[in-house]
């Protein structure tokens, strides 16, 4: 029952914002702030706790993804970032300019490895990462998902 | 982020608030490794007022026990908040860090091993 009311407040509830940053690291703050403001201005029944932690972390990978290892540097290269809330789930979009995500294993590293942390925290906080390429234009497309007690 | 260091005793405590992000990063590794080259290797991070840490914090994090276990040291953790807890349990940190409540806790348990 639970989750056809929940179908069906996805219907009438929708809230969407997009940002363009460069590659510059000094905006991921700036990231953080826009996604804690988006959770305060739609509220904590449509963006509880829950979703705010797992997408601030999960953004911040994505875009830190997009500035080194797309854009390898190239400051004035534009990363899009789009939020998307419904009901029962929220949305992330980072579409880069670069050669696209790498398809690392989402197998935890050797612990005292540096790198490789990314992708395996962004699977394990979402309910779905997908990621594709338009033309010149890579997306990852990032799905909180609440979940539905029977 | 604000990194503050405070000496106890021959450990030092490295305290973070703020973010540890792939912003501050830099900051950080410059901080601790003036640190560790003034002769310190004996280390605790305190988390204790550190409200975000991403992939590229917890390598910097890394990082720096490498560099004080290779000199014969060690670093230890204290004071992760529940945030910062569930991502190093999500990354199996805590299995490669000691972790301790708070600095006090973490200080003694170096004064314990001596």
């Amino acid at each position: 029952m639970r989750l056809r009311r929940v179908d069906s407040l996805r219907k009438v509830f929708k809230f969407q914002t997009q940002l363009t940053i460069r590659s510059e690291t000094r905006y991921l703050a700036l990231l953080r702030q826009w996604v804690a403001a988006t959770a305060t201005v739609v509220g904590p029944r449509y963006f509880p706790r829950a979703a705010l932690r797992a997408v601030n972390l999960s953004l911040i990978e994505a875009v830190d993804n997009a500035i080194f290892h797309a854009h390898r540097g190239h400051r004035e290269k534009p990363i899009d970032v789009g939020l998307r809330v419904e009901a029962g789930r929220v949305m992330v979009v980072v579409t880069d300019r670069g050669r696209g995500f790498r398809q690392a294993t989402t197998d935890p590293p050797e612990l005292l490895m540096t790198h490789g942390r990314g992708l395996l925290l962004m699977r394990h906080l979402m309910a779905s990462v997908e990621h594709c390429r338009r033309g010149k234009r890579h997306m990852v497309r990032m799905i909180w998902k609440r979940r539905v007690s029977t | 982020m604000n990194v503050k260091i405070e000496a106890q005793g021959n450990v030092s405590v490295v305290q973070c608030s703020g973010s540890l992000d792939a912003d501050s990063v830099v900051a950080f590794k410059k901080v601790t490794l003036d640190l560790i080259n003034s002769g310190a290797t004996k280390l605790v991070i305190d988390c204790a007022k550190l409200t975000f840490v991403d992939s590229m914090g917890l390598g910097a994090m890394i990082s720096l026990l490498r560099r004080v276990r290779s000199r014969e040291g060690d670093l230890k953790v204290s004071g992760l908040t529940d945030d910062v807890k569930t991502i190093f349990e999500i990354t199996r940190l805590h299995r490669l860090f000691e972790v301790f409540p708070d600095a006090a806790t973490a200080c003694r348990q170096f004064e314990k091993s001596v």
